[in-house]
């Protein structure tokens, strides 16, 4: 009879004892491999906020020099100053597309405030928001048609929009505008929903009556008919100062169409340039190529990395990595020093077997390996048993997981100050009244998939682990003299 | 011939008192040998050289005229030797027939119902046969194993008088119709009686009666 033949029976036939080692590697093997399948989720989520968030650098004017502002007279209102430096163009950043390396897109952007209406002239009905509306808010919201105005970002890519990267908005319909479009517009699902509009209806955008009065504009030569070709929809909770103004309510088209209902906004020309590159390991080699380039002169643009954003999303995903790395390792010793005694205790019990197949001519050899095939042919079912329950316990555990260390992370804050970040929250934009997203839940949201990867590892180390422990296990039977066969039989 | 010979074998477990002391002795197949004398005499360590568990500070053992070298003990125990104890020895997870599967070098069925097992008992779970019916397979089981010499160790201790006297019966059998050598240590006066030659043990000496 093959010592395969003996451990097969010995499995079959023993069935609790069989029952509790398939249970003890179950249990292993689960957390192992659950703990294998958090960390893949978290290395992923790491990379996705890498691309979305690091990786980034920003090209705004440099309005640090007194001499390039120039204070213009507005209407009848009095005088505002303008910056006058040299602007930020399409044609600055291809330049810097073309003779930098390892960028993969821009998106040059500027926010303003229009007021929008449906095509038949009737201003668009808008969302209600929680926030906003109070103190200078309010003050404003009541003069004129103020509280009609939304927010409007004249975008090159709104693909590279850092909203959209950055996963506060993704795109539900229809297509992103870019630079080609002319006289384009995106808008929030909920508010097309509420104003009965889809992707190819018209809207007519114009400046308000309350600004154009106050710059002695005349708000019809500011109308201009756009085109419906996006829909997005917040994935985050934002805020801002007026209600009118929240990402709901806000639209996206581009610098022509801005240029016309504001064309104070054209003068001054994008405010930043947000330039997203290849490999975020590569970001300061590529700002410091871009900053040595001859056509960037350091007294009309400044280029800054924020990774501001990037840390704060991934310090819960470090801080969870770090706890799933321990736990498993933690699973792995006790498991293997749990194995250890307890197969040690199933071959004590077993040395008069052992004297038995010794004394019928059976190698020690042949023996220890009997029992190691026992465990392995347990084990092969308990580690596939455990894809299963590591699926149900990983996707429990990684939730949880997540939400503690994000929950410990915003307790404990970073210490940076009003207009940062706090754990994901952010004014992405640079104008002030730009709405301000929370934590964005989607970024730090963990998909947690057993991996192909981590099932053939824990075949592999669990084999081995198991090898060793029967080895070890096995040692009084390997060192048992012929003589003392004798004395264990009689 | 001899199938076994001890020549002026000594062995020494601490090598000043000698338990076995130029011990000099032949066996032969067809025959049942009982080897008697009282507790330490070294009945046991007689058993363990014949069976190749151990080795002699003096002397030499020879299996079919071929003298056993220390190297050659594990083959010689797998290939010539067979052990039946007083406490049966069985796998309890093995049916009697697997049992004697573990050896088997003939067909167990033919084995089992020549010692006196049914079919049925056969495929039964060794832990629900008696102390008779057991010590039955393991005799089985010594004897499927093909080996010529069969060592027993107070095969009958444990059993009450009728079933030893079978069991007796069965270990002539092995001797007399199968042709092995059966060696017997025992200290019962009835199994003493069956066998062809007694050898007594007093002070590590043979003395044959």
């Amino acid at each position: 009879m093959s010592l395969f033949q003996r451990a097969f029976l010995y499995v079959t036939r023993k069935r609790a004892k069989t029952a509790i080692l398939f249970l003890l590697l179950t249990v292993i093997a689960t957390l192992v491999l659950s703990g294998a399948a958090i960390k893949g989720a978290v290395k992923t989520a790491q990379l996705n906020v890498r691309q979305a968030l690091g990786g980034i650098f920003t090209m705004r004017q440099n309005t640090s020099d007194s001499s390039k502002w120039e204070s213009q007279k507005v209407g009848d209102f009095g005088y505002q100053s303008f910056y006058m430096g040299e602007q930020l163009s399409v044609g600055l950043a291809d330049m810097i597309m073309d003779k930098v390396k390892g960028i993969r897109g821009y998106n040059a952007s500027a926010i303003s405030y229009v007021v929008a209406a449906n095509a038949q002239g009737k201003v668009l009905e808008l969302l209600e928001s929680e926030n906003g509306d109070g103190g200078l808010g309010g003050i404003l919201g009541s003069y004129g048609d103020f509280a009609s105005t939304v927010t409007t970002f004249a975008d090159t890519n709104t693909e590279f929009d850092s909203y959209f990267t950055g996963g506060y908005l993704e795109l539900v319909e229809g297509r992103h505008i870019t630079y080609q479009d002319k006289d384009k517009v995106m808008l929030s699902k909920e508010l097309a929903e509420l104003n009965g509009l889809t992707i190819g209806d018209k809207l007519i955008l114009r400046m308000s009556e309350f600004k154009a009065s106050m710059t002695g504009k005349d708000v019809e030569k500011t109308r201009v008919e756009v085109e419906i070709v996006g829909l997005f929809h917040a994935t985050a909770k934002s805020s801002t100062m007026l209600s009118n103004w929240s990402m709901d309510n806000a639209l996206y088209t581009t610098m022509d169409v801005v240029g016309q209902v504001r064309p104070e906004v054209l003068k001054e020309g994008y405010e930043k340039i947000n330039f997203y590159v290849n490999d975020p390991a590569k970001l300061p080699e590529i700002v410091k190529q871009v900053n040595a380039l001859p056509d960037i002169d350091p007294t009309d643009f400044v280029v800054d990395v924020d990774t501001g954003d990037a840390d704060a999303v991934m310090k819960p995903l470090e801080n969870m990595d770090r706890l799933v790395s321990i736990l498993v390792l933690l699973v792995v010793m006790v498991g293997a020093a749990v194995l250890y005694l307890v197969l040690s205790g199933r071959i004590k019990e077993r040395t008069s077997e052992s004297g038995i197949l010794l004394s019928l001519g059976l190698s020690r050899k042949n023996i220890v390996c009997q029992y190691l095939a026992e465990v392995v042919l347990i084990a092969v079912f308990a580690f596939a048993f455990s894809i299963f329950t590591s699926g149900i316990v990983a996707r429990g555990a990684g939730e949880r997981l997540i939400d503690y260390t994000v929950a410990k992370q915003e307790q404990e804050g970073n210490g940076e100050g009003v207009g940062t970040i706090v754990d994901g929250s952010t004014i992405v934009n640079s104008s002030d009244f730009a709405p301000v997203f929370e934590r964005n839940e989607t970024l730090t949201k963990i998909e947690v998939n057993i991996p192909i990867s981590g099932i053939w590892i824990l075949y592999g180390a669990g084999t081995g682990i198991i090898f060793l422990s029967v080895l070890a296990a096995g040692l009084p039977v390997m060192r048992m003299k012929p003589r003392e066969i004798l004395a264990l039989m009689s | 011939m001899a199938v076994m010979e001890l020549k002026d074998v000594r062995y020494s477990y601490d090598g000043k008192r000698n338990v076995l002391k130029k011990v000099d002795v032949e066996f032969e197949e067809g025959k049942i040998y009982a080897v008697v004398g009282p507790s330490g005499c070294g009945k046991t360590t007689l058993l363990s050289l014949l069976g190749g568990l151990d080795f002699p500070i003096e002397g030499q053992i020879l299996y079919n005229g071929k003298k056993l070298t220390y190297d050659a003990l594990a083959e010689h125990r797998r290939e010539h030797i067979a052990f039946v104890f007083q406490n049966f020895n069985l796998i309890d997870y093995l049916t009697p027939r697997e049992n004697v599967l573990l050896t088997s070098k003939l067909p167990p069925l033919p084995v089992l119902e020549r010692v006196g097992l049914t079919g049925e008992e056969c495929t039964r779970s060794v832990k629900k046969l008696s102390g008779g019916q057991q010590q039955r397979v393991a005799i089985a089981r010594a004897l499927a194993s093909d080996a010529r010499v069969i060592l027993a160790d107070e095969p009958t201790g444990s059993l009450d008088e009728e079933t030893a006297g079978e069991i007796t019966s069965v270990l002539k059998e092995c001797a007399h119709k199968m042709n092995k050598c059966v060696v017997v240590v025992t200290h019962s006066g009835d199994l003493a009686k069956q066998a062809d030659v007694v050898l007594r043990l007093k002070k590590g000496e043979i003395i044959k009666e």
